[in-house]
């Protein structure tokens, strides 16, 4: 089973991201699940979703508290998105750009894959509802480090929803760009004094879940 | 768990509209009411109210087998043409 | 064919192939997408439906019973405080014995104000005759809506059924499942046949007076058709896995049950977050098992006193309370297994409003059961929060005023 969670803020497409990359999964003939967490639908306040990948069916139907892959939309969220939870040998990627993927790789003392995906949507023109798309880069970007789905199902996935919108050529670029454009920061081999706790009173110990100091 | 074939099974609770399901009404009656051909106007009220349907559309007839004297009759009857009188026999 | 859906838009496509000709509803969170995807259909011309927007969910009962009096397959959905308003109808339309299907999303009901997941909606229906189901999965989901009129139309059973599935967990997460068509569906599912309908040319009343000497008989009517529907049940989810492969038990829905000496018993969405905890367990050496109670009306008295006994314990866990006694489940299953099996029994509460339910929180508690530490009914992820703090401050701020 692969396990994701997203950060994101409302209006960035969270959700509809974890639908599409449950699609791309679901059209490679895997079980999928995607949810996610219902809260107050505001604009610009924390989102979580959440998808499963699996050759079994799933039975699992609590939220991803381990996540194999671990997105975050909006680089502020990093620090809570990293509290919540992930496993050991998980992989942490934002949507960023280099200098602060590095500055994030020495705070946090790991291995930080970024990609600047609202810089691609911009210079692609991609906005809905005056939001930059950054979904679609990060679509490509997710797939294609989850290893859930083909770049086909992706781009099938994408020429369907651009189709109802008229823009087909700029989707699939922002997806490729995404799919191919994903770099590291490496965590720095002397690893830093302890990182500062993120501001939020998120409490795991009730859910049964350990949590692991980011 | 099982019932057998001489339990109650499926019942629900339906009832078909027959002629005097509630019995001889009739016998109830004080009072009768007595129609005046010369004053019906057939304005139909009668047999509109009656809420034992005692009265025929067609000929107005009382049907005192089942009329039970409520005297509703006589109330909504605009010429006067239905009157209650006593019955004899109480 | 296989669908990527969220678990109401599965409900609605499956309604649409199980040949409903009638669908009154009201919406309510988290059920509005059922009935938006009927109205879709109807209105894509996908549907050969009439649906009826009305004014309440009482009303919306009301017109579900008269629909299917006129001898037509009618269907509704609801939640929660939906559930709560059709109250008087549930018991009318359990009485006047209509064969209809009706998904409640489970939501917890208010105040304080919550839209989430809990049973609590459905369990306060228990007495009102209806056959409730609760389902664990998407696909579940799916073939319950077709096994369902199967159910419910049976001459021998002629009594609703409510399908319940979790809010959110199961109606809002996008599931892959796969929908038969509907020609698939007719070849196990034929045209309702009622037993008699409301009909001009052949005028009755129903629903009229019964006085004393005949209502005691309704009643027990009512139950027979109840116990009838065990039989029904599990003949309707037998021929469905003959047809089209897919079983998800037939009363009750069992894992790794043959060789278990402990029991984890639970319905719904837990259920399936518990077979993941079962297979936790099993993976330490406790040999663990999953009891799913699939119908909790009728309930599964055979099935639970034959696979409980033996057990050395059992774990029920609820989704629900029974205020001033304990988790509704739980009552039952005692009440069930009394005199013929007599395990250690003791009771989960968790999930409440929605709280996340993990598998790890299931094992857990799971181990401290078997190993005779679980109080006999625990609130097992309640703990103090800052909304304790903010009640306790907002009293102390009372403290002045009150004097």
């Amino acid at each position: 089973m692969f396990e994701i969670r997203v950060h994101g803020l409302g209006g960035q497409g969270a959700v509809t991201l974890c639908t599409w990359i449950a699609q791309a999964g679901y059209a490679v003939d895997s079980h999928v699940q995607a949810f996610p967490f219902f809260g107050a639908e505001r604009r610009g306040a924390p989102v979580k979703a959440f998808v499963r990948v699996d050759e079994q069916p799933i039975d699992l139907r609590s939220q991803v508290y381990r996540p194999d892959l671990l997105v975050v939309m909006s680089p502020d969220l990093t620090g809570l998105a990293l509290q919540e939870g992930i496993t050991p040998e998980g992989r942490l990627l934002v949507n960023c750009g280099g200098e602060l993927a590095a500055r994030f790789a020495e705070r946090f003392s790991r291995d930080i894959h970024y990609i600047d995906g609202t810089g691609i949507a911009l210079e692609l023109g991609l906005e809905f509802d005056g939001m930059p798309m950054v979904n679609l880069p990060l679509f490509g970007a997710v797939v294609a480090q989850a290893d859930v789905a083909t770049l086909e199902a992706v781009l099938e996935i994408v020429d369907e929803v651009a189709g109802r919108r008229g823009n087909r050529e700029a989707y699939e670029k922002a997806v490729q760009a995404g799919w191919d454009g994903v770099e590291v920061a490496r965590a720095p081999a002397e690893p830093s004094a302890k990182p500062a706790a993120s501001e939020t009173d998120y409490d795991l110990s009730r859910t049964g879940v350990t949590p692991i100091e980011p | 768990m099982s019932h057998d074939e001489d339990s109650v099974g499926y019942m629900t609770s339906v009832s078909r509209p027959v002629k005097g399901c509630a019995g001889n009404t009739g016998e109830w009656r004080i009072f009768r009411p007595v129609k005046d051909d010369e004053k019906c106007n057939n304005c139909l009220l009668c047999w509109v109210f009656c809420p034992e349907a005692s009265i025929t559309k067609d000929t107005l007839e009382i049907d005192y087998q089942y009329c039970k004297g409520c005297g509703i009759c006589e109330v909504e009857c605009p010429t006067g043409a239905i009157v209650m009188v006593k019955e004899e026999k109480r | 064919m296989k669908l990527l859906e969220t678990g109401n838009h599965l409900i609605a496509l499956a309604a649409n192939v199980a040949g409903v000709e009638v669908v009154p509803a009201y919406p309510i969170t988290p059920q509005t997408q059922i009935i938006e995807m009927v109205a879709d259909l109807i209105a894509r011309g996908d549907m050969d439906a009439e649906y009826i927007p009305v004014e309440s969910e009482h009303s919306a009962c009301a017109a579900l019973v008269s629909a299917s009096l006129t001898g037509a397959r009618a269907f509704s959905a609801t939640s929660a405080h939906g559930l709560a308003y059709m109250h008087e109808m549930l018991h009318y339309s359990a009485g006047i014995r209509v064969p209809v299907v009706m998904a409640n999303v489970n939501r917890a009901l208010g105040p304080g104000w919550n839209i989430w997941c809990d049973h609590q909606d459905s369990i306060s229906q228990r007495d009102t005759g209806w056959l409730q189901v609760y389902v664990a999965s998407h696909q579940e989901a799916v073939d319950t809506v077709i096994q369902a009129y199967r159910i419910t139309e049976d001459h021998s059973v002629l009594l609703p059924l409510m399908l319940n599935l979790d809010a959110f967990v199961l109606s809002h997460t996008y599931m892959d499942a796969d929908m038969p068509s509907r020609e698939e569906v007719s070849k196990y599912l034929p045209p309702y046949r009622p037993l008699w309908k409301l009909d001009p040319k052949k005028p009755v009343t129903h629903g009229s007076v019964v006085y004393p000497v005949d209502f005691s008989e309704t009643r027990e009517s009512m139950q027979i058709g109840q116990d009838n529907a065990r039989r029904v049940a599990a003949r309707a989810a037998e021929e469905f896995r003959e047809m089209f492969g897919r079983w998800h038990g037939a009363m009750v829905d069992g894992y790794l049950l043959d060789d278990a000496e402990f029991l984890i018993v639970a319905m719904g969405s837990l259920a399936a977050e518990s077979r993941v905890a079962v297979d936790a367990l099993r993976s330490e050496g406790k040999a663990a098992g999953l009891l799913r109670v699939r119908f909790f009306r009728p309930f599964p008295i055979d099935e639970l006193r034959e696979l409980c006994a033996g057990r050395q314990g059992l774990m029920v866990i609820d989704r629900d309370f029974s205020y001033g006694m304990e988790g509704a489940l739980f009552t039952e299953v005692k009440g069930a297994l009394y005199g013929y099996a007599d395990p250690p029994a003791a009771n989960l509460i968790v999930g409440i409003g929605g709280r996340d339910v993990t598998y790890e929180l299931i094992a857990d508690h799971a181990k401290r059961a078997m190993a005779g530490e679980l109080a006999e009914v625990t609130w097992g992820d309640s703990h103090v929060t800052r909304a304790h703090e903010i009640t306790r401050e907002v009293l102390r701020e009372f403290e002045d005023l009150m004097d």
